[in-house]
């Protein structure tokens, strides 16, 4: 038999269902010819399914592999562990979704109208702008209207900018500040779990 | 005469400690950085510095000296424009950094409604800042 080396590393994600079998093909990419391949993707790692989630190391993965197929080398790629969870099947009540969305939309929507007055009494806005139409136009009014309408309007078109709302409308999968803010808490959170596992099995 | 000296030399320190930190605030809260990648002009760098300043110098000349462009009525709209332009981006900025939408979104498990929440908060600010200046009795 020919020495082959075999180079492999953690998929990403993992996508079955809790009772499913999972075998080491679910976990892990390699470079191997086809049956060496076919030989270590059928490698059952956990044969009643997972159902919590479950850290995989590069040495147990090595050691499954040398366990099944022997005469070849194994050599782990990137991360030296990665942490998988289980697809979650059960459907959301559409109702209790439109409740939370609701209610954060309210929350949001006060807050924000309340948190932006705040905000104008503090640096005492009206002043500002009294003094800012003083300096276009000479004129000393009680209360520049048309310059607080407009810039009334102008802190949504900010909030629009900020966003990148007009990237999102050209390309749905274009992502905006707020989904790297979103994706950076999820990859923390799943960092701080899979070494957390790890701990545990030490 | 020593009297001037201290009182120049107090009035140079207030006004670089407080330019320094509003600059240093607008900086890390990326609000400059937003609106420079906006222009996709970063060469010009240099020139965003600059009007900085002379806003600030400008906002200081009205400030203390009475000064007065006159007869720019015309110019009204578009500026109030630009104004809140500059103060939403500067409160999304700090929403953003806060991370309270984000937060929300997540603990409740909608993040496919995001950018229906973002647009609710739009529509508060606009709101709010709305009552705040058309309802008497706010200021």
């Amino acid at each position: 038999m020919v020495h082959e080396e075999v180079y492999f590393q953690f998929k990403p994600f993992y996508n079955k269902q809790p009772e499913e079998k999972a075998y080491l093909g679910d976990f892990i990419e390699m470079t191997a010819s086809h049956e060496i391949r076919q030989q270590i993707e059928r490698i059952p790692v956990f044969p009643e399914g997972i159902s919590k989630p479950v850290r995989l190391t590069s040495v147990q993965v090595i050691g499954l592999i040398k366990q099944e197929v022997s005469n070849i080398s194994v050599i782990p790629i990137g991360e030296s562990s990665a942490l998988y969870q289980p697809v979650k099947q059960e459907k959301e009540n559409p109702l209790l979704v439109f409740l939370r969305v609701a209610f954060s939309m309210l929350l949001l929507f006060f807050g924000s109208a309340l948190a932006i007055m705040y905000f104008h009494s503090d640096v005492n806005m009206n002043e500002a702008h009294r003094m800012f139409y003083y300096l276009i136009s000479g004129e000393k009014v009680s209360s520049p209207i048309l310059f607080s309408v407009s810039y009334s309007i102008g802190i949504g078109a900010g909030i629009f900018i900020f966003f990148e709302i007009y990237n999102k409308i050209k390309d749905k999968d274009n992502p905006g500040p707020l989904e790297l803010e979103m994706h950076q808490s999820e990859k923390e959170l799943r960092d701080y779990l899979r070494d957390q596992e790890g701990k545990n099995q030490i | 005469m020593i009297k001037y000296v201290i009182t120049i030399l107090a009035g140079l320190a207030g006004g670089l400690a407080i330019g320094a930190s509003i600059t240093a605030f607008f900086v890390v809260l990326g609000v400059t950085a937003q609106i420079v990648k906006w222009s996709k002009k970063n060469e010009y760098l240099i020139f965003y510095q600059i009007s900085m300043v002379l806003g600030a110098l400008l906002s200081c000349l009205v400030y203390f000296f009475d000064f007065t462009l006159k007869y720019l009525n015309f110019l009204t709209i578009p500026l109030g424009i630009l104004a809140g332009i500059f103060v939403g981006t500067v409160t999304s900025a700090l929403t953003e950094t806060l991370d309270i939408i984000s937060a929300t979104v997540n603990k409740l498990g909608i993040a496919k409604w995001v950018y229906l929440i973002v647009m609710t908060l739009l529509i508060g600010k606009i709101a709010g800042s709305l009552l705040f200046f058309l309802v008497p009795g706010f200021h």
